[in-house]
């Protein structure tokens, strides 16, 4: 045993060795990419920057009802909603303070109209605060950059069916998914 | 408001009844009677006399169909229109009362003299088209009895 | 004793009461849509159902009675089935607006439908299509999501009493409708919103501002407005009030409140609140700066105080502010300034009756549980209309009525119409006679009691006898024997005393009279008190004859006790009374009158001699959260914080001390820290860090608030005579000055109308109230309506000696022919404008019923 440690020692095996798989590697293809550079491809139904929904005629789908801003685990969406000329509800901001974000995905849970997203963009820092401290403007600007198209329709589909939807259908007086969910387990 | 007899006549009814509430049908049944019709004017009056709410009294008569609830001719024409009085022309006579009168189902003729309610079924199938005029029964209707019939009625 | 078992839990109970009633004691919930803890049963929703062995199907839990050894479920699978049934009945026409609806959160059917997890209507048919309801202007009715519980009904019919509103039409087409199908224009309570389950009736006021989780902080306190002193919890977001809603169990009113209490909240955060001090600089008031303005006023006072003595100097109090703020201001002014020149508007009525009822029956003797009205066996009522002053008080009234009680009236109160009371209406200025033709009449009845020698040997000789009362007041002798009869038969009457009884002339009288008939008849008095802390007020020595604590300024012994605890020497002479200041001022003996959160201008009779006075003065100051006209006229204004801002506590006219509570945060200083800035710039140190502090002083000094502290009052039983023990006697000597309005046929008197709506300077700030009622409108009957060939809406001069106005008419059938009725609450059109008075020589009250009054038809 003694004399086989003394062999390694005297020849270096051991770098050898390694300078063998340091030579393997060099001919694999690399495991990482070159961010920034090279980016990587992001799964469906990533959980990134926010933006509100716009609907086909391209108003805000937001109704200000709050539970996005009731479910936030971490209490970072501010709404705060009037009493429009017609009577109707407006919502007059929507905030959401993103640094403060845990990107738990609740608020597009919670949201029955479908109005929250949360995009796949990711690359947001700055030296401040402020921007990114998401106002209503920014968030509906985000939804027409990273939403554009068939995007948003396709998040839509195959993500984030918006609650709402149960109730327009007419087998639809359906409410609470949570429950019918509940109810089948018990039974 | 209501004039003394009127006034007299629901006093005399809220005797026959243990408290002002019970007499209500019979007290909207004079206010009717002396407006016309359920008008906001006699919901007043009936809760001045009786002393029961206006509110209230307007929730009583709103609950039973057989008041009017809109302003009424003078006279109520009911016109059957079923089975055998429409095998008989009733709709006919439907179409002259609306041409020669102004009347429309549902509806009150502009001089205020009538208004027309069609009926299902009056018991007069035998004797079809038949109508009601008030509580007067008339039957075996054509264009021409209609118009004597009704200008019994001023 | 009752024993039943309710889902294996065994319950003891002492009387038999409905399941439901009983499951609740033991903590058990049994889910209710129809039924409410403060209404009748109605058994219409059929959520309740509960199953109780051997009975054959399931029993609504609100309507069964329990019996011995009854075995019930409250939640089985039959049961969760059944009432998943109902539900889905009650979502056929229910929208499912749930993330539009404000009521999304607290909703009870929501909750319910969670809970029972209902996932899938079978119904396929359009729901039910109502347009919201928007013509009123604090309501708004939404019937489409309406489940016809009639909670609202029962509410507004069985506990308020007001029934505007009701069920219109059959089945499925049922709904609520006020009788005009649009506007209310009922006593606008709201209580119909606080039991409505769903969002079908709500209040228009930060409507879909706010969902009720977001209301970030809930403050319990005190109403603003009337004595009564309701409980009411402030809902704030972001430092503004949302809403002000009861509390269920509360003492005083016990979720119930009035359209004041409710709506009137607004002008707290007002936009033309004053934010900064103003002083008056060539003319104009300027915005200025703390510093300067509290120095500024510092050096004014202590240079008249040095120029003309302590004595040309005077303060006015508010019955608005909080017992602290009015304690440090007395204390201000007798330490700082030296003065006993301190009153309020207390004085309009309030104080000097109390001060004479107090006389006759010693200390404490105003002070009863307003409660305690519902289950009297006869009510007395005289001289205002108590479900307008005191609506709370009023809804007890009623409470009694429905109880079987007779309500017996002297003049007509509308609000009290529909409870068959026992009405004597004696004709204008007459109602002295009326009332001594009662004492006769009970006398002759009853027999004297013995118990009060003094008060009998004064009964001796009435002017008028029962045999008079048709000559000289109008009155049947059927109505009036039946009205002695019910009076004398009653076992625990109480008697309810307004306004315009004191301010009538010969109101001190009338007092007398009044209080001989609770005497003969051993009843309680209930005094109505328009402003909440009028009470607190007093105590805290807020009169020019009072130290804190009630005690007379006169007794050497109370002065040197106070002069101990503040180390000062005081001055010994009662002071001006309010009207005697505006005299003095006038005359030019006063130099200085430093006003906190009052606004003489507009509340005091006469306006045109108080303005004068003002002018004549050498400094004005005024602290008040708004520029009201008194503010216009003075040469400092403060900005003070209001109600909502601030803690401290008020004492309401059952003589309960109940805490007000900081609920919105404002910048600015409490009253009573401008106060104790302004006297330590004179030099008289006062340090306090806050309210409770002052509270601590004032029950170390004052003997009717002895052991008391803030703990104590959070668990409400802080009433006192505390612990029990009247603080004085009823003294040996009652004063009576005999006289009595003369009555002139044909004439029109200008009386005073108290609006449900309106108290004067902060509901005229408050939105909401101002829609309901906004404008001054002089009542008239429809004999007079008549006689001037009037018709309602018609413009009007109304002139008196003093002045004259322009304002729409409105023929009531409510009012009596002599009178026309004028509310003071609106700007530049107060009865007070046209008034002029008298003071009554015992109780210092003015008297305002004999302004005359000519109304002339305005051509447009």
């Amino acid at each position: 045993m003694r004399a086989g440690k003394f062999i390694q020692t005297i020849f270096f095996t051991e770098i050898i060795k390694g300078m063998a798989l340091t030579l393997r590697t060099l001919f694999t293809p690399p495991v990482t990419r070159r961010y920034p550079k090279v980016k990587r491809p992001v799964k469906p139904g990533f959980r990134g920057l926010h933006a509100l929904a716009k609907n086909e005629e391209g108003k805000m789908k937001c109704v200000g009802c709050g539970l996005c801003g009731a479910y936030c685990p971490s209490q970072c969406i501010y709404i705060y909603t009037s009493e429009g000329e017609d009577h109707k509800k407006i919502v007059d901001r929507y905030e959401i303070e993103v640094l403060r974000c845990v990107y738990c995905g609740f608020c597009v849970e919670a949201c029955p109209f479908g109005a929250i997203t949360l995009s796949e963009h990711y690359e947001y820092s700055d030296y401040s605060r402020e921007p990114l401290y998401m106002t209503k403007d920014k968030l509906l600007a985000n939804w027409d950059r990273y939403f554009a198209g068939e995007k948003g329709l396709r998040y839509f589909r195959d993500f984030w069916r918006p609650k709402a939807e149960n109730f327009s259908a007419y087998e639809g007086q359906a409410m609470f998914d949570k429950v019918k969910a509940r109810r089948k387990e018990q039974k | 408001m209501f004039r003394e007899t009127a006034i007299k006549e629901i006093e005399a009814i809220r005797e026959q009844y243990p408290t002002a509430r019970a007499a209500l049908l019979p007290a909207i049944y004079v206010a009717q009677r002396e407006f016309g019709w359920l008008s906001p004017e006699a919901y007043e009056s009936v809760s001045s006399v009786l002393g029961v709410p206006r509110a209230t009294v307007r929730g009583v008569a709103t609950f039973y169909a057989m008041y009017k609830h809109r302003p009424m001719g003078r006279h109520l024409v009911q016109l059957c229109t079923n089975v055998s009085c429409m095998i008989l022309g009733a709709e006919k006579l439907v179409d002259f009362l609306k041409n020669r009168y102004g009347l429309e189902a549902g509806g009150m003729s502009s001089d205020g003299r009538f208004s027309l309610v069609i009926m299902e079924c009056i018991g007069a199938c035998g004797t079809a088209p038949a109508m009601l005029v008030n509580n007067d029964f008339y039957e075996n209707l054509t264009e021409k009895y209609i118009e004597e019939i009704l200008e019994k009625y001023r | 004793m009752i024993t039943v078992t309710i889902n294996g839990k065994e319950i003891k109970l002492e009387k038999a009461v409905t399941v439901l009633e009983a499951a609740r004691s033991a903590g058990i919930k049994i889910p209710t849509l129809c039924w409410h803890e403060q209404l009748e049963k109605y058994g219409g929703c059929r959520l309740c159902l509960v199953e109780v062995e051997k009975m054959p199907r399931l029993q609504t839990a609100c309507t069964l009675m329990v019996a011995d050894g009854m075995i019930i479920r409250t939640e089985t699978d039959t049961i969760a089935e059944v009432r998943r049934g109902v539900l889905e009945f009650l979502l056929i026409n229910h929208p499912l607006d749930c993330p539009y609806c404000d009521k999304a959160g607290e909703c009870e059917l929501q909750d319910l439908v969670e809970k029972y997890g209902l996932t899938k209507g079978r119904f396929r048919e359009q729901k039910r299509k109502v347009p919201e309801a928007l013509e009123d202007p604090v309501l708004v009715r939404n019937m489409e999501r309406c489940i016809v519980c009639t909670r609202c009904v029962r509410m507004c019919e069985g506990v308020q009493g007001a029934s505007a509103i009701s069920v219109i039409n059959r089945g499925g087409h049922s709904h609520i409708e006020p009788f005009s199908g649009g506007r209310f224009d009922c006593e606008y309570c709201g209580n119909c919103v606080s039991v409505c389950p769903v969002g079908a009736i709500m209040s228009r006021l930060h409507r879909h501002s706010y969902r009720p989780w977001q209301l970030g902080s809930e403050t319990k306190t005190v109403c603003p407005y009337c004595g009564v002193g309701c409980t009411v919890v402030v809902q704030v977001r972001d430092d503004i009030i949302k809403r002000v809603v009861p509390k269920l169990g509360t003492v005083v009113n016990n979720g119930l409140l009035c359209s004041r209490g409710r709506f009137g909240y607004e002008f707290v955060g007002n936009k033309e609140r004053l934010t900064t001090p103003l002083i008056r600089k060539n003319g104009l008031l300027e915005p200025s700066t703390w510093e300067e303005a509290i120095r500024l006023i510092a050096s004014r006072l202590s240079e008249i105080k040095d120029k003309h003595g302590s004595n040309a100097i005077a303060g006015i109090a508010s019955p608005r502010c909080t017992n602290e703020d009015n304690y440090v201001f007395q204390k201000f002014m007798r330490v700082a300034v030296g003065t006993n020149n301190i009153d309020s508007t207390a004085r309009t009525g309030f104080a000097g009756a109390q001060g004479f009822i107090e006389n006759i029956f010693g200390q404490g003797a105003t002070g009863n549980i307003i409660s305690g009205l519902a289950n009297s066996d006869a009510v007395f009522v005289i001289g205002g209309d108590p479900t307008t002053i005191n609506p709370i008080l009023g809804l007890q009234i009623r409470a009694c009525s429905r109880r079987g009680g007779n309500i017996l009236t002297v003049g007509h109160m509308k609000g009290l119409r529909y409870y068959t009371p026992l009405e004597l209406r004696p004709s204008v200025n007459t109602e002295i006679a009326l009332l001594e033709g009662i004492v006769s009449a009970l006398m002759k009845k009853k027999g004297p009691p013995g118990s009060h020698p003094v008060l009998e040997a004064r009964l001796k000789d009435l002017n008028a006898q029962e045999a008079d009362l048709p000559r000289i007041c109008g009155i049947q002798g059927k109505d009036f024997s039946r009205f002695i009869d019910t009076l004398a038969e009653a076992a625990t009457p109480s008697f309810v005393i307004g306004k315009d009884m004191i301010q009538s002339k010969g109101g001190s009288y009338g007092l007398f009279l009044v209080s001989a008939i609770n005497y003969i008849v051993n009843g309680r008095i209930y005094l109505l008190s328009e402003r909440a802390n009028e009470q607190g007020l007093l105590d805290m020595g807020c009169a020019p004859d009072l130290f804190p604590g009630y005690r007379p300024i006169t007794y050497p012994e109370f002065r040197k006790r106070y002069e101990n605890a503040w180390k000062t020497g005081l001055p010994d002479k009662p002071g001006l009374t309010i009207f005697e200041m505006m005299e003095a001022a006038k005359a030019g003996a006063l130099k200085c009158i430093y006003v906190m959160g009052e606004n003489p201008v507009f509340n005091l009779p006469h306006t045109k001699d108080v303005e004068a006075g003002l002018k004549n003065l050498s400094f004005l100051v005024v602290q008040d959260i708004f520029l009201t006209e008194t503010a216009k006229m003075a040469d400092v204004v403060l900005p003070a914080l209001s109600w909502a801002e601030k803690d401290g506590t008020f004492t309401n006219m059952e003589r309960r001390i109940q805490l007000v509570k900081k609920a919105v945060h404002r910048e600015g200083m409490e009253d009573w820290k401008i106060l104790s800035e302004i006297s330590s710039n004179m030099g008289v140190r006062m340090n306090y860090s806050d309210a409770e502090e002052i509270f601590g002083e004032i029950c170390r000094v004052s003997p009717l608030h002895r052991d008391l502290n803030y703990e104590e009052i959070e668990k409400g039983d802080a009433i006192y005579p505390y612990k029990g023990e009247p603080l004085r006697g009823s003294t040996d000597e009652i004063h009576i000055e005999k006289s009595a309005g003369r009555e002139e046929r044909g004439k029109l008197y200008l009386r005073v109308e108290r609006p449900l709506f309106h108290s004067g300077t902060l509901s005229r700030k408050a939105p909401a109230l101002v829609n309901i009622c906004p404008e001054a409108v002089a009542r008239i009957s429809p004999a007079t309506a008549a006689a001037l060939s009037l018709k309602d809406g018609d413009i009007v001069r109304a002139s008196s000696k003093t002045g004259a106005l322009e304002l729409p008419v409105a023929v009531d059938e409510a009012i009596d022919d002599s009178a026309v009725m004028l509310s003071n609450n609106f700007q530049g059109k107060g009865a007070f404008s046209l008034m002029e008075y008298e003071i009554d020589p015992v109780t210092k009250a003015p008297c305002l019923d004999s302004n005359q009054i000519i109304l002339e038809k305005v051509n447009r």
